[in-house]
C-alpha cells in the first residue's frame, strides 16, 4: 500500500510535534498575532525611552498602531515568500548549485521551514523575507544538498545589483538567523513530503490500470498539485501519503482518468469511506489556493516597516543599545 | 477550553535550556564540548554535548545537522536516547541519555572474559538498534565498536549519527566515503555512490568478527590495502558471486585470493555464529542479510540464551574511566580542522568523519590501552560523542 506505514509514520517529528486541525492552527496564529503586537508596543515604549525626542516616540506609535498586521495579512505575506522559494530554486538550480534532483526535496523542506517558523513566531518580529533565506539555507543542508555560504548569496546579491542597486545580502545575513530558526522549528530537522508517496501510489496503480500512458501522464500531473499543496497548511492536516493521494485525484479528474477502481481494491470499504472524506478535503483546500499577488506583498510589506518589533530589529536603535548594554558585560562562557 | 496561547520559539527554547545544569567538563576538542549534567527537577543524569558552531563559516556544520535530524526520529531502547536539544548564543546543545562505556573498551578490556551468550547479547542489542534505523529510512554510515555505547543497565546503545543520512531514493547519489575505514564493505571502497543498509550489516559483520575474535578483524593499512586486507581474509569474490563488481567506478581485477576455513580462524565460536557473520559479510550487497533477517536467523533463538543485559560483563569503573580519560586527552586538534575542512568541500558533504579512518591505522592495532598521547587512535574520534565517565 502507501510506501508511509502508518506506525513509523507516527514515530516521526512531523507527526509528534507539527500536527493540528484547522481550528487549532487558526486559533494558534491569533494567539501569536495578539501577543506579537503587545510585544511591538512594548518595544516601542520602551525604545521611546533610549529616544531623545519623545514627541516623535509617540508618533511612531501611533503609526504602528494604525499599520497592524491581521493574523491573515501575517500569513499573506508570508505566503508570497513561500512562492519567493520556487523563485530561488530555480535560479539555484540553473546556476548548478542545486542538483536536479534535490530540487524538490530542498524547496519543499524550506517552505514546511519556514510555515512550521511562524507558528512560532510573528511576522512582526521576524520579517519573512529574511527567514525565507535562512530556511532555505539550512533545507539545502539538512536535505544533504549543502551549498557554500559564498555560493549561496552570490545569486542573490547578483539580482540586487541587476535590479540597479548594491549588492546588499551578507552571509551574516543568512547565518545569524540560523539559530533563531533552528529554534523555532524545535530542532527538528526531517521534514517529510508527498513526492515519494506519490511515486510509491504511481509504482502501485500501474498493476490495476489498464492505461498505463495515461496513468503516466497523471502522475507528471499530480506533481504540480503537490507543487501547489505544499503552499497550503495541508502539511499540518494530514499525512503526506494522503495528501499525495489527494494530489492524484485532482490529477486524475483533469485527464479523465478513473483511479477508484485502484482504491476500491486496495482498501476496506469502511475506511474507504473515511479516505474519501479526507481525500475531498484535501483537494478542496489545493483547489482553493489563492496565492498572494506581488501588490498585496507590497501593500503588507510597507505596513510591516511601521509596526515591527524594534527589540528584534537589527537596524532600530533599541536593538543596537541592547547590544552595545550587552557588550558591557564582559562575555560569560556558559562552559563552566 | 483554554485560551490558545502564543509560544514562541526563543521562549520554548529558554525554558529547555533552564531544565538542565552542566557539572563537570567530561571531555573537549574543537567539535565540541561534553559535559556531565542534571535535569535540574528529576536529577535525572545526563550527557550535554556542546557543539560550537560560532567560528563555522558555513553556520551550522553538517554533522551537527545530520546528528540532530537523525536522532529526533529515532526512539529506540538500542539507540541513543536524545532527551532535549536547546542553544545557546552560537552553541548547539544535545542533552543526551549519559552512557558509561562502550564496545570498544569492554573488547580490549583484557580481564573481561565473554562467554558465547554475552556477545550474542550485544549483537542483538546492536542489530535491534540498527534495524530500527532502517526501518524509519535512515542509514548510520559510521558503525564501529567505539560507538556502540553501553548503559549501567547493560543495554547497548548505536550513538553517534554525525553521518547517518535518509536513502532510500535511488535517483540521489551518495558519497562512498563513509565508514571508518576497517568496518567499510567492499562496495563502498569501491566507490559506490548508490547502496543501502547492507553497508551498515557489512560494518555489523566486521564487529561480530570483531566480538570473537577481541581484535579488529579487518585491519587494512589504507584505503587500497583495505580491500586486499578484505580479499585475503575472506577470498576474492568471483563475478558470479558478486555480479556487478567490476562495473562499480574502483572495480578493476584483484589478485585472486582463497577463501580460507573460517573455523580455522574463529576457534571456538560456534557453527550458526559462523554461518550468520557469513551472511552479513557477504560480498555482494543485494545478498547481504538484512538487519531483520539476521534477527530471526537461528542463531539467536538456539541455545545458548543471550545474556541478560544487566548481567553483561563490563570493565570496572576505575578501568572504564581510565581507558575513557586517556581518549578525551588524545584527541588530536589538527585532524579535527582538517575534518571541518572537509566537511564543506564535498559535494555530498558526507560530514567529517571519513578522514579520522586515515587516521585510526595504528589503534587498536597498537592493542590495549586507548589512543595514548599521540592522538592516533580512534580514541580521537570517541569524544565527541563519548559520554565516558572519567574519574
Amino acid at each position: 500500500m502507501s510506501s508511509e506505514k502508518p506506525p513509523l509514520f507516527k514515530q516521526t517529528s512531523q507527526y509528534r510535534d507539527w500536527r493540528f486541525t484547522p481550528e487549532s492552527l487558526a486559533q494558534q496564529r491569533a494567539a501569536n498575532n495578539k501577543k506579537g503586537i503587545e510585544r511591538v508596543l512594548q518595544g516601542l515604549r520602551e525604545e521611546a525611552q533610549v529616544d531623545d525626542d519623545p514627541s516623535m516616540s509617540e508618533t511612531r506609535i501611533n503609526e504602528a498602531k494604525n499599520n497592524l498586521l491581521t493574523p491573515s495579512e501575517e500569513l499573506e505575506l508570508v505566503d508570497y515568500y513561500l512562492q519567493m522559494v520556487h523563485v530561488y530554486a530555480l535560479t539555484y538550480k540553473r546556476n548548478g548549485l542545486l542538483k536536479p534532483d534535490a530540487v524538490n526535496n530542498v524547496k519543499a523542506t524550506a517552505i514546511n521551514f519556514i510555515k512550521r517558523f511562524y507558528i512560532h513566531n510573528v511576522v512582526f518580529d521576524y520579517p519573512p523575507k529574511s527567514i525565507m533565506l535562512t530556511c532555505f539555507y539550512l533545507a539545502t543542508k539538512v536535505e544533504n544538498a549543502f551549498v557554500k555560504i559564498d555560493d549561496f548569496i552570490r545569486p542573490l546579491q547578483s539580482a540586487e545589483m541587476k535590479r540597479g542597486g548594491k549588492a546588499q545580502t551578507k552571509n551574516e545575513d543568512i547565518l545569524d538567523l540560523e539559530f533563531v530558526v533552528i529554534q523555532s522549528l524545535q530542532f527538528e530537522l526531517a521534514a517529510h513530503h508527498p513526492y515519494r508517496p506519490a511515486y510509491g501510489f504511481y509504482l502501485d496503480m500501474q498493476a490495476y490500470i489498464e492505461d498505463k500512458g495515461l496513468l503516466k501522464e497523471v502522475y507528471e500531473k499530480t506533481q504540480s498539485y503537490i507543487d501547489q499543496s505544499l503552499y497550503t497548511d495541508l502539511v499540518f492536516f494530514y499525512q503526506p501519503s494522503q495528501i499525495a493521494l489527494g494530489a492524484f485525484k485532482l490529477a486524475a479528474k483533469d485527464k479523465d482518468l478513473d483511479i477508484d477502481p485502484y482504491l476500491t481494491q486496495c482498501f476496506e470499504a469502511r475506511l474507504l469511506e473515511s479516505l474519501y472524506t479526507i481525500l475531498d478535503d484535501i483537494q478542496d483546500i489545493v483547489s482553493n489556493r489563492n496565492p498572494t499577488a506581488v501588490d498585496k506583498a507590497r501593500e503588507i510589506d510597507r505596513k510591516l516597516i511601521l509596526c515591527r518589533n524594534p527589540e528584534k530589529n537589527p537596524n532600530s536603535k533599541l536593538y543596537k543599545k541592547k547590544v552595545a548594554d550587552q557588550g558591557e558585560v564582559p562575555y560569560q562562557s556558559d562552559s563552566e | 477550553m483554554t485560551a490558545t496561547e502564543a509560544v514562541f520559539g526563543e521562549d520554548i527554547n529558554k525554558e529547555t535550556e533552564s531544565l538542565y545544569k552542566k557539572q563537570r567538563k567530561l571531555g573537549e576538542g574543537t567539535y565540541a564540548v561534553v559535559y556531565q549534567g542534571q535535569h535540574i527537577k528529576t536529577g535525572r543524569t545526563v550527557a550535554i554535548k556542546k557543539i560550537k558552531v560560532g567560528n563555522m563559516r558555513s553556520g551550522l556544520d553538517m554533522s551537527a545537522i545530520r546528528e540532530v535530524k537523525a536522532l529526533q526520529e529515532l526512539r529506540h531502547p538500542n539507540v541513543i536516547e536524545l532527551v532535549d536539544v536547546f542553544s545557546h548564543k552560537t552553541n548547539l546543545n544535545l542533552v543526551l541519555e549519559y552512557l558509561d562505556t562502550d564496545l570498544e573498551i569492554v573488547i580490549k578490556e583484557k580481564n573481561l572474559v565473554f562467554m558465547p551468550a554475552d556477545i550474542k547479547s550485544w549483537m542483538m542489542m546492536a542489530l535491534r538498534g540498527l534495524d530500527h534505523c532502517h526501518k524509519c529510512w535512515l542509514l548510520h554510515r559510521d558503525l564501529k565498536p567505539n560507538n556502540l555505547l553501553i548503559a549501567s543497565d547493560g543495554q547497548l546503545k548505536l550513538a553517534d549519527f554525525g553521518l547517518a543520512r535518509d536513502f532510500g531514493d535511488v535517483k540521489r547519489a551518495m558519497t562512498s566515503n563513509t565508514v571508518t575505514r576497517w568496518y567499510r564493505a567492499p562496495e563502498l571502497l569501491l566507490g559506490a555512490t548508490n547502496y543501502t543498509g547492507a553497508i551498515d550489516i557489512w560494518a555489523m559483520g566486521c564487529i561480530f568478527a570483531e566480538l570473537l575474535l577481541r581484535a579488529p578483524y579487518l585491519p587494512g593499512d589504507s584505503d587500497i590495502e583495505q580491500l586486499t586486507t578484505i580479499f585475503k581474509a575472506r577470498g576474492t569474490p568471483t563475478e558470479e558471486e558478486w555480479p556487478g563488481m567490476s562495473k562499480l567506478p574502483a572495480g578493476f581485477k584483484f589478485d585472486k585470493y582463497p577463501r580460507p576455513q573460517f573455523s580455522d580462524l574463529f576457534q571456538g565460536a560456534s557453527e550458526d555464529a559462523l554461518v550468520l557473520m557469513n551472511l552479513m559479510l557477504t560480498f555482494n550487497p543485494t545478498n547481504r542479510i538484512s538487519a531483520g533477517d539476521a534477527l530471526r536467523h537461528p542463531y539467536f533463538s538456539n541455545m545458548p540464551r543471550p545474556t541478560k543485559p544487566a548481567k553483561l560483563s563490563r570493565p570496572k569503573k576505575e578501568q572504564a574511566a581510565e581507558i575513557a580519560a586517556d581518549g578525551e586527552m588524545a584527541n588530536n586538534e589538527d585532524s579535527r580542522k582538517r575534518q571541518f575542512k572537509d566537511a564543506f568541500s564535498d559535494d555530498d558533504v558526507f560530514g567529517s568523519r571519513p578522514m579520522i579512518a586515515g587516521q585510526a591505522n595504528n589503534a587498536t592495532a597498537a592493542g590495549g590501552g586507548g589512543g595514548g598521547g599521540g592522538g592516533d587512535g580512534p580514541a580521537n574520534k570517541r569524544m565527541d560523542m563519548r559520554i565516558s565517565s572519567p574519574a
